[in-house]
């Protein structure tokens, strides 16, 4: 169930009720009155304090802030038109002659249309420092409290009158709502609506103001009572030195004593203050009441009731006065005040005159609203961080793309030099120019160094193909097949230097077969001489042996015979093996 | 334009402003490695291009009978070994056809000597692709008697005469 809290704050304290419920169906949750002391009165965090602790439970957002309507500047103005939206486009301008003591700048306006009966819109437009605005809501913000609706106790007390039930009236009706610095008198027209409002600048603190001054005063109550109440006195006394230490400024009057309740100042104040009080509370409303025209209709009372203030008025102003009831109770049988009462309706959403203070730079922000300032300026941060490193990035893309086409035009022009070979020579065949120019080409600048090494490629690769073996087993190199077996006779005769000599080559090469890899037959005719001691036994068979265990030999290495050479003690033989000639060139080649 | 519509309007500046901040990064990182590839291609076409030239230059430029007639009297004459006869066979096998040259040295006074040979059929083979010598028969010089033999172990100089020499190139039909 939704809950909603209103305020009537001013400078000797506040009066505050909470309502369970909705617009149409509520219940008085809690209400009361809280005044402040002295010593709360110094600064904006002690009264918080007070209104801290009343509203500690209370949670939600549906506040409203009621200020007095006291010292506040009113005046009336009429309009050809009656849009609130459209009036309050203007009214600023249109009041700022009437604010003669006042910078326009300084004031938050609002107004309240008025059923005049004219044929014109007249509105009633209130001037409020932007000063006290800002008191009541550091007051609130520092009790935590954040109310969305700001507006004056006349307002709400027409919220508060719009309790009673519809009649039949045909005769506009006032109401007089006596609070304790100051009280409101509206008056409405048969249809409910506004037709007056007036405030008086008198409150029944002014009652207090003669306790402090009337060192006679002796209430009849017993002795305790009365040392409590000189007590009492004796603190109002120091109240009263502590004025000067009030430090904010609601629309009071702060000369009057402070920490002073209702039923306290009654008791207390003598019969001649009493008589004195609705004396000058008569004069005020008679004057108030002649400027409205208003004569022979009732006056209704509600807020402090005050012993035998309707019948003085009644008498003294000649007009039926009587006090009015709202009908509406707290869970403990107290009346609710009036004017909170007013706020509290107005917060829950009840009908209202749409008054709200929080305007220009006190305009009620929630969510977002409350960090579009800081998140402005952090777009715009975002926004230039952004852009800047855009701009470096493409400063340094540009730099890097002007890099790569120099890179380009090289590589280009390195293979041009070898298109003007080609060109400039008759043996070199056409098809070995390098195709380096693709300005031609839909692609891209960047790509165009991959189709450069691509024709690069092709040109290495038709060459490879024209001096390439990998795809062809080719026959083996004879060549080859001598220099493996020279190579392998120099160290196999290094110890018989000069005693050997070759008589003949032959080689052929073979293909592959089914039977044996491609190879070389050899047949070499060597002589070899005894060493220095006569022995020749056993050499050949040496050399077979050792040529047989060769990497390159394959099969069977053969001497069929040894024959006396030509020379005395030497012998001759022809050698026959099949070598495996592969040239350690081909792959390089490939 | 109150507050709230300048806040959006400079979140979707900011939106806007952070997706060309992310393009912008991303075309940055694009040329970044453009540029490394590009470094890269660089080196390796310049190293290409000039292993090219090189092996181009020594590359052969036909594939007739003539260009290989020339190439052969060409290292012969470099080998200081005369004049020779060069006949082409040519063989075709399943996938490859053979150029079988033999080769043939006018008859002189004096014979080769190893070193002479050996260079002849090195660069034989070397600058001509895919050459290889098939058969080789080298026997000692010697004038005269050969109608009586060779005496063996009879110390000579190193000069020989090349009785059969036959090199042969063998290339993929595909390639022709």
């Amino acid at each position: 169930m939704a809950n909603s809290l209103g305020i009537h704050l001013y400078s000797h304290g506040f009066d505050y009720v909470v309502l369970e419920g909705t617009a149409k169906r509520y219940t008085v949750g809690a209400s009361g009155s809280v005044y402040f002391t002295a010593s709360d009165a110094k600064d904006v965090k002690s009264a918080a304090k007070s209104i801290a602790e009343i509203s500690k439970g209370f949670k939600g957002n549906q506040i409203c802030l009621s200020l007095s309507s006291a010292s506040v500047l009113n005046r009336e103005l009429s309009l050809p038109f009656s849009n609130r939206d459209k009036v309050a486009q203007v009214i600023k301008f249109e009041i700022e002659s009437e604010l003669y003591h006042l910078d326009v700048d300084d004031v938050i306006v609002d107004f309240i249309e008025l059923d005049d009966g004219r044929a014109t819109s007249t509105m009633t437009v209130n001037a409020l420092r932007k000063e006290r605005l800002k008191t009541a809501l550091d007051i609130c913000s520092a009790a935590s409290l954040d109310p969305p609706v700001v507006d004056l106790s006349i307002a709400s007390l027409f919220n508060a009158l719009k309790v009673l039930p519809a009649t039949d009236n045909t005769d506009p009706e006032a109401y007089l709502h006596l609070g304790a610095e100051s009280s409101q008198l509206i008056v409405l027209s048969p249809g409910g609506l506004v037709r007056a409002t007036r405030t008086i600048p008198l409150g029944w603190l002014e009652l207090s103001r003669s306790l402090a001054v009337d060192d006679d005063f002796v209430p009849e109550s017993s002795d305790d009572e009365i040392d409590v109440d000189e007590t009492d006195v004796d603190d109002s006394d120091d109240d009263s030195d502590d004025e000067a230490a009030c430090q904010f400024e609601l629309g009071g009057d702060t000369s009057i004593p402070f920490g002073n309740d209702f039923d306290e100042v009654v008791a207390q104040c003598s019969a001649t203050a009493k008589q004195s009080f609705i004396r000058t509370l008569e004069s005020e409303l008679r004057r108030a009441l002649t400027a409205l025209n208003y004569t022979g209709l009732p006056l209704y009372l509600l807020g402090a009731q005050l012993d035998g203030l309707a019948e003085e008025l009644s008498s003294g102003l000649a007009i039926q006065v009587a006090p009015l009831d709202l009908g509406i109770t707290a869970a403990d049988d107290s009346v609710p005040h009036t004017i909170a009462l007013g706020a509290a309706l107005r917060a829950i959403g009840a009908e209202s005159l749409e008054m709200n203070f929080r305007q220009e730079e006190f305009r009620y922000a929630r969510g977002v609203e409350r960090i579009e300032g800081p998140l402005t300026w952090a777009m715009v941060g975002l926004v230039f961080y952004f852009a800047f490193g855009m701009a470096i990035d493409v400063k340094l893309s540009q730099q890097k793309s002007g890099d790569a086409a120099v890179i380009f035009s090289r590589a280009r022009q390195k293979v041009q030099r070898l298109n003007e070979q080609v060109s400039n020579s008759d043996d070199y065949p056409d098809d070995w120019i390098i195709k380096n120019d693709f300005s031609a080409n839909d692609i891209p600048a960047e790509e165009h160094i991959h189709l450069l090494k691509s024709s690069v490629d092709k040109a290495q690769k038709k060459l490879d193909q024209l001096m390439g073996e990998d795809e062809v087993e080719m026959p083996q190199s004879c060549l080859e097949a001598w220099r493996l077996l020279m190579n392998h006779l120099e160290v196999e005769m290094a110890d018989h230097e000069g005693k050997w000599m070759i008589e003949s080559f032959e080689f052929t090469s073979f293909n592959a077969s089914a039977n044996e890899p491609a190879h070389v037959g050899v047949k070499f005719g060597i002589t070899i001489f005894p060493d220095s001691s006569g022995q020749l036994i056993g050499r050949f068979d040496r050399l077979q042996r050792n040529l047989q265990a060769q990497d390159f030999t394959i099969g069977q290495v053969k001497i069929p015979s040894t024959e006396p050479a030509s020379i005395p003690e030497a012998k001759t033989a022809v050698v026959e093996v099949d070598v495996i000639a592969t040239n350690p060139n081909a792959s390089k080649k490939s | 334009m109150n507050n709230r519509s300048t806040l959006y309007t400079l979140v979707g500046l900011a939106v806007a402003a952070f997706a060309g901040s992310m393009f912008a990064e991303s075309n940055l990182e694009h040329w970044e490695d453009a540029l490394l590839s590009h470094q890269r291609r660089y080196k390796t076409i310049w190293e290409q291009c000039d292993d090219l030239e090189m092996r181009r230059e020594k590359a052969p430029k036909g594939s007739d009978e003539q260009s290989f007639r020339l190439h052969f009297q060409t290292q012969a004459y470099t080998a200081q070994m005369g004049d020779i006869n060069v006949s082409v066979n040519s063989r075709t096998r399943s996938s490859v056809e053979d150029k079988i040259f033999k080769i043939e040295f006018a008859k002189g006074e004096n014979g080769f000597r190893r070193d002479q040979l050996r260079t002849f059929l090195f660069n034989a083979e070397l600058l001509y692709p895919r050459v290889r010598t098939t058969a080789l028969v080298i026997k000692p010089h010697a004038e005269g008697a050969r109608s009586r033999g060779i005496d063996t172990g009879v110390e000579r100089i190193d000069l020989w005469d090349i009785t059969k020499l036959e090199l042969r190139q063998r290339s993929p039909k595909a390639k022709r």
